[in-house]
């Protein structure tokens, strides 16, 4: 059986409510969405927290997926999970505010599991909040540009000069 | 296969740059994303997936039984309704009998003709305002005689007068 027929079976048994198709969904999905909120955020309980909340949203949600690319669909979920944990933390700051905090957060952010991934938190924490998230939905959604942007509502010229250039102050910091 | 996968990414760097720096570019995502990829974020623990499976399959269980109460609430609103129909209409035929009494009651009067009740109107009519032209006479002492006992008789017949039309 192929993958995508397999994640076909598992999301309509998902849209039936059993809970053994849940289950393999988080089996599934549970790495990498958890690296796309801890490259995020930079902070474990956060994405725990935020990981936990994206699979109940899931369950109240899976009855309204009409078909098309799961991944982009569970993404936008994910990305707007994100985005309202910063509206919550900031309480009535601006957003850009907001990241550029969360940004002091990621370059202070304590002692990783891994010297050299931490090493890509901090400098991933020196990019603008929009370049790190469109860079980081690009990587663990697997989507493509056309499709991020979409998904972000930006134009797709937009997204690729970000990511590029996010990628490649990345590149040069970390040599 | 990715969407990521499946895009031309030289392609679609040629809509945007010339031919040198849409290389360029190329490059600098492919070591971008390498970089990415040799420095994996941290996975979930054992704990938290085992704790998202016990949320998701109790949330599950919860939506099961919304839709249990949704039914239970709907049908107790239905029946509510036809109650509430029900008792109108039988207050409604209350009323109508009270109705249908009055014009029994009424037929029965009905059941007259209207000749016989006309003359038998103007007879006691007729003999009410004698006795009446009467009462005042004596009262005024027009007539001599045995007045007392007069008066008393015709009260007696104005009585029986009376009682005989309130009768029909």
């Amino acid at each position: 059986m192929t993958k995508n027929r397999e994640l076909e079976q598992i999301i309509a048994g998902c849209q039936r409510g059993e809970s053994e198709s849940f289950s393999r969904l988080v089996d599934i999905y549970s790495g990498r969405f958890y690296g796309y909120f801890y490259r995020l955020t930079g902070n474990r309980t956060i994405s725990d927290d935020l990981l936990s909340e994206l699979f109940v949203k899931l369950v109240e949600k899976i009855g309204s997926f009409k078909g098309g690319s799961f991944d982009g669909w569970v993404f936008r979920i994910a990305s707007n999970i994100f985005h309202d944990f910063l509206r919550a933390k900031q309480r009535g700051k601006k957003l850009l505010e907001g990241r550029k905090e969360l940004e002091l957060e990621n370059a202070q952010s304590g002692k990783a599991d891994d010297e050299r991934g931490e090493k890509l938190q901090v400098h991933l924490g020196k990019l603008d909040g929009d370049t790190r998230e469109l860079i980081m939905l690009r990587y663990y959604s697997q989507l493509s540009f056309k499709e991020i942007a979409k998904l972000r509502a930006k134009p797709i010229g937009t997204v690729l000069a970000k990511v590029h250039r996010g990628l490649k102050k990345l590149r040069k910091s970390m040599e | 296969m990715s969407k990521k996968a499946e895009e031309n990414l030289s392609e679609l760097l040629g809509q945007f740059y010339d031919g040198p720096e849409a290389s360029e570019v190329l490059e600098d995502i492919k070591v971008g994303d390498a970089i990415l990829g040799e420095n994996s974020a941290p996975v979930p623990s054992d704990e938290l997936i085992s704790a998202i499976k016990s949320k998701t399959a109790e949330r599950l269980e919860q939506q099961k039984t919304v839709p249990l109460r949704s039914i239970i609430y709907h049908v107790s609103t239905i029946a509510a309704a036809i109650l509430i129909v029900v008792g109108i209409g039988i207050m409604r035929i209350d009323k109508a009998e009270i109705k249908t009494a009055g014009i029994v009651s009424a037929s029965l009067w009905e059941g007259l003709s209207s000749a016989e009740e006309n003359d038998e109107l103007v007879t006691l009519t007729a003999e009410i305002e004698e006795i009446e032209s009467e009462l005042v006479a004596l009262q005024l002492n027009e007539t001599n005689g045995n007045g007392q006992n007069r008066v008393i008789e015709l009260e007696m017949e104005y009585i029986e007068i009376e009682s005989d039309f309130w009768k029909g």
